[in-house]
């Protein structure tokens, strides 16, 4: 090795120098002279440079966010599993708030529309077909005449509201989206209201006394296929 | 690997290697900001990767690697590099017997260099790599880095070679 190439390489890696290269410098006092002008160098370069003092608590700091971020994980998961459980609750409110009152709605809603007593529509047998598959049934006969078909909110979404004029009386039929579980009844004194399970929702019968109402749930289920919309 | 063990082990990587990083990324960005934000930011990128040590890789060029890769990505978004005023920088040397001139000499001889060349010297002389170490994490041949290292230190020994000189004289 001569001078030139130990002063090139003892200027690009002086801490890794060959086993040729110290051999040089060991014998060559101008190489000497030169590589400790580099270290001088270097010394100067490391005092300002090991000198930057360290903020005070980094690795406190590294190790907190690095904690919080595996917290983080949790939080998350935590929230989400929030977030599902009010979801849940929020979509089974309808159920828990109807499900053992759906006469009862059906019994006030009617008692909140008298007008529709009055109303003398003609209802075309297409919207009746329709509005009976709204929840799942189907109408195969005669359930009296229809005065009435309007389209109200309901429990569970938009219901359709009818009124019915039969041999039987006048009865209002509410067919909403929510889902009854068993057949409820609700009673006011004037009026009694029977609520059942449809294939896609709940039919409730309005009758003005208990014992028609009786009669007219024996009509309906003659001639409306209430489980089965084919 | 066990959660408990990793974390025990990241913690001790964090405590034995902090610091330097720190160095590192004060004189990269010569903004404590920065260089805080780097070195978070790369144990972060660090422990999201943690696998990787598993692969026999060392901890030290890795940790300098991943550094110095999120200060590139500074620049790359494009942020300009920041100068701090060399008082700010003197202002951070603990030590005040040190001299004060000397640190700002320093200072403003690196400020001079190229980051391309201001880097591999940077890791020779806070890290502690070789040039054969330093072209694999710089992802440059071993005679580019021998180059830029050389010409580095010989832009910095003419701007310093007063303060060398007086420094080898009183020996």
């Amino acid at each position: 090795m001569n001078c030139l190439e130990f002063c090139r390489q003892q200027q690009a890696d002086p801490y890794h120098l060959s086993q040729v290269a110290r051999q040089h410098v060991a014998d060559c006092d101008a190489c000497q002279a030169f590589a400790a002008r580099t270290h001088k160098l270097d010394e100067i370069l490391m005092q300002p440079i090991n000198r930057v003092p360290v903020p005070a608590g980094l690795n406190e700091r590294i190790l907190l966010r690095h904690q919080l971020s595996r917290n983080s994980y949790w939080l998350r998961g935590a929230f989400a599993a929030g977030v599902l459980i009010c979801l849940a609750t929020v979509l089974s409110l309808p159920w828990l708030r109807y499900d053992g009152n759906l006469a009862r709605v059906a019994l006030a809603h009617v008692k909140e529309e008298p007008d529709t007593f009055r109303a003398q529509q003609t209802v075309s047998d297409t919207l009746l077909v329709a509005a009976f598959a709204s929840v799942g049934a189907q109408l195969h006969g005669n359930i009296g005449h229809v005065t009435y078909l309007g389209t109200c909110p309901l429990p569970g979404g938009e219901g359709k509201h009818l009124v019915v004029s039969s041999p039987l009386g006048r009865y209002s039929l509410i067919l909403m989206p929510a889902q009854a579980k068993v057949r409820k009844m609700s009673e006011d004194g004037a009026h009694a209201a029977i609520a059942k399970p449809a294939a896609h929702g709940t039919y409730a019968i309005v009758a003005s006394a208990t014992p028609d109402i009786i009669k007219i749930e024996k009509l309906l289920d003659q001639n409306v296929n209430w489980t089965n919309n084919q | 690997m066990w959660p408990n063990r990793a974390k025990l082990q990241f913690e001790l990587i964090v405590r034995a290697h902090s610091a330097d990083l720190y160095r590192f990324a004060y004189w990269l960005a010569r903004d404590r900001g920065v260089a805080e934000d780097l070195v978070q930011e790369c144990f972060t990128r660090a422990w999201k990767h943690f696998d990787q040590l598993q692969e026999g890789k060392a901890v030290k060029p890795w940790l300098f690697t991943i550094l110095r890769n999120e200060h590139a990505r500074l620049y790359a978004k494009p942020r300009l590099e920041r100068n701090a005023a060399p008082l700010e920088a003197a202002e951070e040397v603990a030590d005040t017997s040190f001299c004060m001139q000397t640190h700002l000499d320093v200072d403003r001889a690196l400020r001079q260099l190229a980051v391309g060349y201001r880097e591999p010297l940077l890791l020779q002389l806070v890290g502690g790599f070789s040039c054969a170490e330093i072209a694999v994490m710089l992802s440059l041949s071993e005679a580019n880095v021998m180059t830029r290292v050389s010409r580095a230190r010989r832009v910095l020994r003419k701007l310093l070679e007063p303060e060398i000189t007086r420094q080898v004289m009183t020996q």
